[in-house]
């Protein structure tokens, strides 16, 4: 039995190209629903919705590198059992790189040019933002305090901008 | 193998612009977080990503970039810390990215390329041990190859474009890394090589490019005529205002057909860079032989009398004082020094008038292990 695919759509009502892995299929319009749901915030949005059929409304989402970002959230397996990045000093959530799952393994034989291609996408994407753009663009709250801010911009602006 | 003395100075040129450095500005260290655990609801695609396929973005940032991101949130600044390549360069070649902020060549270059350069330790056109960076194209090089090689050629942006029939809006587009003076009254320099590059490409060929070059000449030289007729007839006006029109010099260095002079500009695109050797973890800046640089210092050299090396522009004295080495490699060069057979006293001084000498460490350097003096 075929898995069922979803379909996505942005905030502004234009389909996304979402694939289940780097490759030909990459810019698809369709989505397996099990690939999808490995995305925490998908599956959310799915429960909350039900079965419409309909295209599922991703908020935030107007161009390609956020259609590549939901791609990356789409795949990534939520992230579990792939290396995630390291939030504490001491973080004992991370688990070896040797440790990865049969269908991360599939999913890591990526097409390296693709996955070339969206490294520098991504960096395309912060070159030469400011800090402010940088959080619109990525939906990044800014968490530092006032003082805190003014610190880091003070203490190496000679070096960094 | 022999031992002998060796010379490990934290500014060995006084031509490379990190020596126009003032030294008491320190870099800015992060302090350790405060915070354990940080809120990733907020960072979508920090929190999505690996911090694998991150630090390969980082890696394609330039350092500018790379201090934007560092500013977003916490989590942002401790990801940018957490790549080896920002904060071993930021921690152990500091003088290397002030220089390159302070000639505005920071944002040509992704950090990998930095990083690249950084754990490499020979120059990149020779086999010796490159203790320079070379900012147009981001090469580690050593002295020798910056001196004589014409691919660390570096000319006055006005001249360049001139030879090779370039406007700005040619160089904006192009991104050609342009070198800002440190000292504001000398001119933006650019590499030669990228120039005549862009200038082919542009003109469609490297001849049309001479044509092109060729016409100039022409019109800047009616240009003086015309300037000097209508001097002349102010002159017998008496409604003159200066003197005589001056002819605007050629870009001699430039021309292949013209005896150039000395290369006034080389060097001044290039400053000192450290090596790091990432199997042993020790950072290498370059170390020197005490008896070549006593013997070029105390004026002992004599390769100006010699008829092999007395029109050499870099005779074998000069060049054996600006070898930088790899520590480990000196005691083969000791075996063949002629410096060091001469056996120096280095306690003696000659009074003279020369005004930069090296001050830096001494230390004995044997076959196997060194010991500090």
């Amino acid at each position: 039995m075929a898995t069922p695919t979803l379909t996505f759509t942005s905030s502004d009502g234009v389909d996304i190209p979402v694939g289940s892995r780097f490759g030909a299929d990459l810019l698809s319009r369709h989505l397996e629903r099990d690939v999808a749901e490995r995305s925490q915030l998908i599956k959310n949005m799915l429960e909350d919705l039900g079965e419409t059929g309909e295209p599922i409304p991703i908020p935030n989402v107007s161009h390609l590198g956020s259609a590549m970002r939901l791609t990356f959230q789409s795949t990534l397996h939520d992230g579990n059992s792939l290396t995630r990045c390291s939030t504490g000093d001491d973080d004992d959530s991370r688990r070896k790189t040797t440790d990865i799952d049969e269908w991360d393994q599939k999913f890591m034989q990526v097409d390296q040019e693709m996955l070339f291609e969206i490294i520098l996408t991504v960096a395309n994407m912060i070159k030469g933002k400011s800090p402010e753009e940088i959080r619109k663009t990525f939906n990044i709250q800014n968490d530092f305090t006032p003082e805190e801010e003014d610190q880091i911009r003070r203490e190496n602006e000679w070096a960094e901008e | 193998m022999a031992s002998g003395r060796a010379l490990r100075c934290q500014r060995p040129y006084r031509e490379t612009l990190d020596f126009q450095l003032s030294t008491d500005v320190t870099l800015y260290k992060a302090p350790p977080n405060k915070d354990s655990r940080i809120n990733l609801r907020y960072t979508p695609l920090l929190d999505q990503l690996p911090l694998e396929i991150l630090h390969l973005i980082f890696l394609d940032l330039d350092l500018p970039s790379l201090g934007m991101l560092r500013r977003v949130s916490r989590i942002g600044r401790r990801l940018v810390e957490s790549l080896p390549a920002y904060s071993l360069l930021r921690a152990l070649a500091s003088d290397t990215l002030r220089v390159m902020d302070m000639i505005k060549c920071s944002s040509y270059f992704p950090i990998g390329w930095l990083f690249a350069e950084f754990c490499y330790p020979w120059c990149r056109t020779c086999t010796d041990f490159g203790p320079l960076l070379y900012f147009p194209t981001l090469t580690r090089s050593c002295y020798k190859c910056n001196f004589l090689r014409p691919d660390y050629q570096v000319e006055p942006v006005r001249d360049v474009c001139f030879r090779f029939g370039l406007t700005p809006n040619d160089l904006r587009r192009s991104s050609l890394p342009i070198i800002h003076p440190i000292n504001r009254h000398r001119p933006r320099l650019m590499d030669v090589t990228q120039a005549e590059a862009l200038g082919t490409k542009l003109h469609g060929g490297g001849r049309e490019m001479e044509q092109a070059y060729q016409f100039r000449l022409k019109e800047r030289e009616r240009d003086y005529h015309r300037r000097v007729q209508q001097w002349e007839k102010h002159r017998r006006q008496g409604t003159h205002t200066g003197g005589r029109p001056r002819r605007r010099l050629k870009p001699t260095s430039l021309d292949e057909n013209e005896d150039s002079e000395k290369p006034s500009w080389r060097i001044q695109a290039t400053a000192t860079f450290p090596y790091w050797d990432v199997r042993t973890q020790i950072l290498e800046p370059g170390t020197y032989c005490k008896a070549c640089t006593y013997h070029w210092e105390e004026g002992n050299a004599n390769d100006w009398r010699r008829m092999e090396t007395i029109w050499h522009p870099h005779p074998p004295s000069r060049e054996a004082y600006y070898r930088a080495f790899l520590e480990a490699d000196l005691p083969r060069h000791f075996l063949n020094c002629v410096a060091v057979k001469e056996n120096y006293d280095f306690r003696v001084k000659r009074p003279s008038d020369i005004f930069f000498r090296r001050h830096g460490t001494d230390f004995i350097v044997g076959p196997k292990n060194n010991t500090d003096v």
